[in-house]
């Protein structure tokens, strides 16, 4: 797989509150998940 | 939505994953993207600062990624957490989401398909260290990577 990297060395006000949000979506989405465990990986008995 | 999906998996060495896809809110998205751009979220139950997984292990979350980028025609992006996480002494100097990004390209190059582009794209942040975020599609799609691409270099001031 070809990979290539992208720098954004001085992101506008705009750029940076959007990645921020991003961000933080990620971690409510892992918290989210989290509280669907045992539905996924019942605790076998 | 029809691209949302959530994929349970559990490696060969017993760790439990969950790897939710769902749709970025398309009236987010800047004009001329026109593929659908899909949130990857990998979440374990393992303590990632003591976690680690084999080649094979790895290379099948690598196959259930592909799997889904190959069937639905998306942009799929990974926003790398900064979330404390296992690292060698090689690696100590880079931060929790360098890592995680490098490791995340090192799983891809793992596959040897042709078939697929990663574009990782580093936002620098020197407030709250900087962002790595990963466009992952087909190479056919390498336009919309592009496109995105110039849309977010006009955000470089």
């Amino acid at each position: 797989m070809k990979t290539s990297t992208l720098h954004i060395e001085k992101p506008s006000n705009a750029l940076l509150k959007l990645v921020r949000e991003i961000q933080a979506d990620k971690e409510a989405t892992q918290k989210e998940l989290k509280s669907k465990w045992d539905s996924y990986f019942p605790k076998k008995k | 939505m029809v691209y949302d999906q959530e994929i349970p998996y559990t490696s060969e060495d017993n760790v439990n994953y969950l790897i939710r896809f769902s749709a970025f809110p398309a009236d987010k998205l800047p004009e001329g993207i026109n593929l659908p751009v899909v949130d990857i979220v990998i979440e374990t139950d393992a303590d990632f600062k003591v976690i680690s997984n084999s080649r094979a292990s790895l290379s099948k979350m690598v196959n259930i990624i592909l799997d889904y980028a190959d069937k639905n025609n998306v942009v799929l992006y990974c926003y790398c957490s900064d979330k404390a996480i296992k690292k060698s002494k090689n690696n100590e100097e880079q931060t929790n989401q360098q890592f995680r990004s490098n490791l995340f390209s090192a799983m891809f190059k793992m596959n040897k398909s042709e078939k697929f582009l990663n574009k990782v794209v580093v936002i620098h942040d020197l407030n709250a260290g900087h962002h790595y975020l990963h466009l992952i599609t087909k190479v056919e799609n390498k336009h919309v990577i592009d496109e995105i691409s110039i849309q977010l270099s006009k955000l470089d001031k």
